[in-house]
């Protein structure tokens, strides 16, 4: 399903990513783990398609697409999603009028036709019920005044009424409580299917407690440094990443 | 080296200023009633020339520069074409002007009623030399009056059509009585020419008063807008300037009764070599008023844009509140914006801001965007939008925000296809 082989990045000049190889297969739940400033989040950026950071090696595949060669929307349309660390505030856009544009974007990019208001109507009720998003929210401008809790539980919203065949979840634990981290692992889980993906980004090992990886990696300077299964997780919790530091180091 | 030239000879007409002159000796020997209120309009031109950059209000809009000839004054319509403007099937009620000459009215409701008059002074903003110019060019005075306490449901359609390339002076005072509610759109249809329009609202106490104007051609306009705001008014006025070679638009409002609003509001969206100015003087009179100003400027390509704003407030209008907003955002590395927020207070109990900010679209917004699968240019268009449509909430009429709505989302869709 995802492959990256052998990927360097740079930004400024800076390496951040070395050489970075990574396999997770359809219907697989990978988690990566690791330090601060190990270039998780650098990770998800390159394969979404942010620009600002220079790709100066390897590739990266989604079933047979090399996504390297496209822009971010088209990453999009080819089915991958990232939820953000930091979803974006956007003041003066509708989130109605968002969600249904970025709907109706995929779907024209893969040459299927848009959805009828009922129909996305009916596709945003029943999915925002599912995740506590009330219709207010939804009323409101993309974001804007949310709360954590409520910015992670739009992410997966999205991703729900996107339905990508591959998602990465960028550190979507943190800032969450408890009680949103159950609401946000339930949405996940929901969508676990044979034939789509998750690479979950987290520091912390307690969202993995309610996403249940099949693989975890360990991430540390850049590169995958150890793969293990979910008991690698736990080992992480109890020992911290201070082995894998200084290893790399 | 031109500019060397000018200053060794300080008199030194530009070739428009020479048209001008010869185009009003042209005027004169034609003769007219109200001659005299011309001629003394036209003096304060022959004595200041063309606004320039060393006048401090037209320091950003250098109409000595920029316009390199003074079209002819466009030739009266014939009565065949006035009458024919007036032939409509449809219910809206409107006012119409072809050339700056009255067509009349169409389905004006109770209380309302216009009719073309001499010249005679400009009731404010009389210094200025544009407004002289069209005190010495118009073709008349239109008076539009609205009777105390008529209270007019649906917008009146000002519609000012000028088919030909010419140079327009269009004048219309409006009066409205005390208690009235009237909306009016003003629309200008134009490709081409020169337009120098003056638009005056007299407003009596307690009068609830809206007007809209768009403004999208491509003529060199300059608009005055002028207002004498009494006791407990409510005052809004937006513009949307969507196209223009040249554009400014001046306004210069009074709060001459207590407890009145006001509002001044516009978008303004430039692309190519366009240039927009927009100029606004708000003087607080009488204590207990508000005013907001609040201005959108989103510019493309080489576009330049001005705004300044200046609210002044009296030594006598205590408890006065003024907010005045600018907020640009520039698409392209040659637009440029100038920005000139000014307050000028003489009462010591008074709430007044201002803020201007220039900003370019975030990368991060446009990037989550795109993350989502919106094609860059509509995700750039998503924002632009969001950007310019909060001003839009403040028009009441709900079909005319939707026709404004339009012209917003027409101008993102032909910045993506040119």
């Amino acid at each position: 399903m995802l492959t990256v082989k052998n990927l360097h990045v740079e930004i400024d000049g800076k390496k951040i990513l070395n050489g970075l190889n990574l396999t997770v297969k359809s219907g697989e739940v990978a988690a990566i783990m690791g330090p601060n400033g190990s270039g998780k989040s650098t990770l998800s950026y390159v394969i979404a398609g942010r620009s600002d950071y220079e790709v100066t090696g390897g590739e990266v595949w989604l079933n047979g697409v090399n996504l390297l060669e496209l822009e971010p929307h088209e990453r999009a349309a080819a089915g991958l999603f990232l939820a953000f660390q930091y979803p974006l505030e956007i003041p003066g856009v509708a989130t109605m009028t968002f969600l249904k544009a970025a709907m109706n974007a995929q779907r024209k990019a893969r040459e299927e036709a848009p959805l009828s208001t009922p129909d996305f109507m009916r596709h945003v009720r029943e999915a925002s019920a599912k995740l506590g998003i009330n219709q207010d929210m939804l009323k409101r401008p993309l974001n804007v005044g949310f709360s954590g809790g409520e910015k992670k539980r739009m992410e997966i919203l999205q991703m729900a009424l996107l339905a990508p065949k591959f998602a990465i979840l960028d550190e979507t634990d943190s800032g969450l409580d408890i009680d949103a981290l159950r609401v946000v692992a339930e949405g996940v889980n929901a969508l676990r299917a044979p034939d789509r993906g998750f690479l979950v980004i987290t520091h912390y090992q307690r969202l993995l407690d309610y996403i249940v990886p099949d693989t975890v990696h360990v991430m540390s300077k850049g590169e995958i440094v150890k793969t293990g299964g979910p008991e690698l997780a736990h080992e992480l919790e109890k020992n911290g990443y201070r082995d894998y530091t200084s290893e790399a180091a | 080296m031109q500019l060397q030239a000018v200053k060794s000879q300080p008199p030194l007409r530009t070739d428009a200023e020479s048209q001008l002159i010869a185009h009003f000796a042209a005027l004169k020997a034609a003769g007219a009633a109200d001659m005299a209120a011309r001629i003394a309009a036209f003096g304060q031109f022959e004595k200041a020339g063309l606004p320039n950059r060393r006048i401090e209000a037209w320091h950003y809009t250098d109409l000595r520069r920029l316009m390199a000839e003074a079209l002819n004054p466009v030739e009266r319509p014939s009565e065949a074409t006035l009458k024919a403007a007036l032939l409509s099937k449809g219910t809206e009620a409107a006012i119409k002007l072809i050339d700056g000459v009255l067509a009349g009215g169409i389905n004006l409701p109770d209380g309302v009623s216009v009719s073309a008059s001499p010249l005679t002074e400009a009731p404010l903003a009389n210094s200025d030399v544009m407004v002289s110019l069209n005190g010495a060019f118009a073709a008349q005075s239109v008076e539009i009056h609205v009777a105390a306490g008529a209270q007019i449901a649906d917008p009146i359609h000002l519609l000012l059509k000028t088919p030909r390339k010419a140079a327009v002076s269009t004048r219309i005072l409006i009066h409205i009585g005390a208690g009235a509610k009237v909306s009016f759109f003003e629309e200008c249809r134009a490709e081409s020419g020169q337009h120098n329009n003056l638009l005056h609202f007299e407003i009596g106490d307690g009068a609830e008063v809206e007007h809209v104007a768009l403004v999208a051609n491509a003529s060199q306009q300059i608009s005055t807008l002028t207002a004498n705001i009494g006791a407990d008014v409510s005052f809004n006025t937006f513009a949307l300037v969507a196209s223009g070679g040249l554009n400014r638009r001046q306004t210069f409002a009074k709060f001459n009764g207590e407890n009145s609003k006001a509002g001044f509001r516009g978008v303004v969206l430039l692309k190519g070599q366009q240039h927009a100015d927009t100029t606004l003087e708000v003087t607080h009179v009488a204590p207990h008023c508000e005013s907001r100003e609040l201005y959108r400027h989103i510019l493309d390509g080489h576009s330049k844009g001005v705004f300044q704003g200046r609210i002044v407030v009296e030594a006598q209008a205590q408890k006065t509140d003024g907010v005045m907003k600018s907020n640009t955002l520039v698409l392209s590395d040659h637009a440029s914006m100038s920005n000139k927020p000014e307050l000028e207070i003489f009462a010591d109990d008074v709430v007044c801001g201002h803020g201007a900010t220039v900003k370019q679209l975030d990368d991060n917004e446009l990037f989550y965007l795109q993350a989502r699968g919106l094609p860059k240019p509509e995700a750039e268009s998503l924002l632009i939008e969001a950007f310019a449509v909060d001003v839009l909430d403040h028009i009441t009429d709900e079909n005319l925000r939707d026709k404004f709505h339009s012209k917003i989302h027409a101008w993102l869709l032909d910045r993506n296809q040119g």
